[in-house]
């Protein structure tokens, strides 16, 4: 179901977490919350699901135009998984994802038997049938993550809230279950929104990413769009792999992805830079050079073919031209002070 | 020679060493202090025969002494569960200030002589006291009556349930209580389902320890007591009468009926620790 956030703040003490957040996101939608810690997208996502509110009267957020923001968790049907998963230790997985229907009152309590069936098809969906007599305790880290996931799904939440997914997991299994995530939001069609700090994760599993920085939205969009049009300095430089480069004779910085940097050999006329190769490392069908500007001591990250890289016979010491791509730089940074 | 070697390769190797001298050390030590005094208890009721032990225990004076001890003992075990957890969670749970104070003032039924307990319980409750006098009108009589009794092995127990308590309510997560928020439970479903199983062990520890101490305790009794033979008289005041007449033999049958039941509540209790300690450890 659809989301809608305007002008949400938080304060704690003297720190503002969350200063004045708009956002709109539509239904079936899978959006990351992408920042540096601190960013506020965790206080964020735990106001959306009421385990925290804005400051009085600073804020509203409406789930499927339905005003929400003085209702409490317990009211509100947001499905929440936790970075640390927060199972019940002393249930089993089939209670614990039966427990957000064993809790409901009298009256619209499903029977037990179609509670047994729920669990069952939930266990089956996150692929865990067979195990619902288990303890967490007896489960893999990535079980207990698809645990939590199923017991979130069990009270049929409007939205799927996630912090930090796959944060306490190896890098082998947070691969898995980013793929398997992926595919299963498509199966589910729940609005699901989740926190991460890592920029791969969000531009690989979202339809749209919301790049969160001290409390406020830098820009959204979906992942194609912020990756090539960074709206802003710090979302060039948070998404990384990116050069800042200052023209020779000229002031101001500009930044420049490593594929966006032309290779030339020294004697040709229309470089813009010169430089020499410090280090070069190839990998597949792609070459990573670092090169070191001779005037203003800064290195630079360019990527060129690996044809290329024989073709032209470059080792580490060459002195090359380097041409940038695209004929004016995008986004010039004029905000940007050197001393980062 | 070619025995010994094939013996001591076939020990299994253990990473940490000492063992040996430890475990003899420790039963040397439980041996000297606790074991051979105790079995000296039985021992020495045993000049009685089993028609003699029969007939001291049988009698009503005995009898009812080990009702009021042990029905008083469980039943302040239980009101130390029911407030020391209430104490324990106010301690832990919220912060205010005095409350560094007042976790510490917990341990002082410990740090003092149980007799100053008894003796100021009863100054309070005494039909002339500060409480007592107030309580007097109603017809309430604390003071050389069970109740005072009572108080006193309350005011004794209260530190082992809030102190086993303590640090399994800090060790709880705050996320578990909002997963069961998120998930549409109510605050009173939240503590029954998801706060209170993980604190039962550790609660019925407490609760049990209390109980075992209070079965003991003497010092604080006494004085608030009265010590009506059959009506206000506690096991280990019936002991001591007995030691003063010179009855050797008949205190150590009281004793040694105490220390068997004793014995097979502290085994429970052993049990119930393993159990809070393997829920711990999953957590």
């Amino acid at each position: 179901m659809s989301i809608l956030v305007q002008n949400l703040r938080r304060t704690f003490g003297s720190f503002q977490a969350l200063r004045g957040i708009n956002l709109e996101i539509q239904s079936h939608q899978l959006v990351a919350l992408l920042g540096p810690s601190g960013s506020g997208k965790t206080t964020f996502l735990r106001i959306l699901g009421g385990l925290d509110f804005p400051d009085p009267g600073h804020g509203k957020i409406l789930i499927q135009n339905e005003d929400v923001t003085e209702q409490p968790a317990a009211d509100r049907k947001t499905g929440f998984v936790f970075q640390h998963y927060a199972l019940f230790n002393h249930l089993t997985v089939f209670e614990n994802v039966a427990f957000g229907l064993n809790v409901r009152p009298k009256h619209i309590r499903p029977n037990s038997n179609s509670i047994r069936d729920r669990v069952v098809e939930l266990l089956q969906l996150v692929q865990l049938d067979g195990l619902d007599q288990r303890l967490p305790s007896e489960l893999s880290g990535g079980q207990r993550q698809r645990v939590a996931l199923a017991r979130a799904l069990a009270i049929d939440p409007r939205v799927l809230l996630l912090d930090e997914p796959f944060g306490a997991l190896d890098a082998k299994v947070r691969k898995d279950l980013r793929r398997w995530l992926r595919s299963f939001h498509k199966e589910i069609g729940v609005t699901t929104v989740f926190v991460t700090h890592d920029q791969q994760e969000a531009l690989e599993l979202a339809d749209t990413v919301v790049i969160m920085n001290q409390g406020q939205i830098e820009q959204v969009g979906p992942p194609q769009e912020i990756y090539d049009h960074p709206a802003t300095p710090f979302v060039y430089e948070f998404l990384g792999d990116v050069n800042k480069l200052r023209k020779p004779g000229r002031p101001d910085l500009f930044y420049v992805r490593p594929h966006e940097i032309q290779i030339l050999f020294a004697s040709d006329s229309s470089a813009d830079f010169s430089a020499r190769i410090e280090h070069l490392f190839a990998a597949g069908p792609s070459a990573r050079l670092t090169l070191r500007m001779p005037n203003t001591r800064e290195t630079v990250d360019a990527d060129i073919t690996r044809q290329q890289l024989d073709e032209m016979g470059l080792s580490e010491g060459d002195e090359v031209g380097l041409k940038l791509a695209t004929a004016s730089p995008k986004a010039p940074a004029p905000a940007v002070t050197p001393s980062r | 020679m070619h025995s010994s070697i094939s013996i001591s390769s076939k020990r299994p190797r253990r990473v940490l060493p000492g063992f040996g001298l430890s475990l003899g050390f420790t039963l040397s030590y439980l041996g000297l202090i606790v074991l051979i005094p105790l079995t000296l208890v039985f021992f020495k009721s045993t000049g009685l025969g089993f028609t003699g032990f029969w007939k001291v225990l049988s009698s009503d004076r005995v009898q009812s002494a080990f009702r009021l001890t042990f029905g008083l003992s469980a039943l302040a075990g239980l009101l130390n569960g029911v407030f020391g957890f209430l104490v324990a969670w106010v301690l832990v749970r919220y912060q205010f200030p005095g409350r560094k104070l007042l976790d510490a003032a917990v341990d002082l039924p410990f740090a003092m002589p149980t007799a100053v307990a008894g003796i100021a319980l009863t100054g309070l409750y005494a039909p002339n006291g500060w409480i007592g006098s107030k309580l007097a009108p109603l017809g309430i009589k604390v003071a050389f009556a069970p109740l005072g009794i009572l108080l006193a092995l309350t005011f004794i127990g209260l530190p082992f349930v809030v102190r086993t308590l303590q640090p399994v309510l800090e060790d709880l997560e705050s996320a578990q209580e909002e997963a069961a928020a998120s998930l549409g439970a109510n605050r009173w479903e939240t503590f029954r389902r998801v706060i209170f199983p993980p604190l039962l062990p550790a609660l019925v520890t407490g609760s049990t320890l209390a109980f075992a101490r209070a079965v003991g305790e003497y010092g604080s009794v006494v004085f608030i007591a009265g010590n009506k033979p059959g009506k206000t008289e506690i096991v280990p005041l019936l002991i001591m009468t007995k030691l003063e007449q010179f009855d050797y033999a008949g205190a150590t049958a009281l004793a040694s009926l105490m220390l068997a039941i004793s014995f097979v509540l502290l085994l429970f209790l052993n049990f119930l620790q393993r159990k809070t300690s393997l829920s711990r450890r999953s957590s």
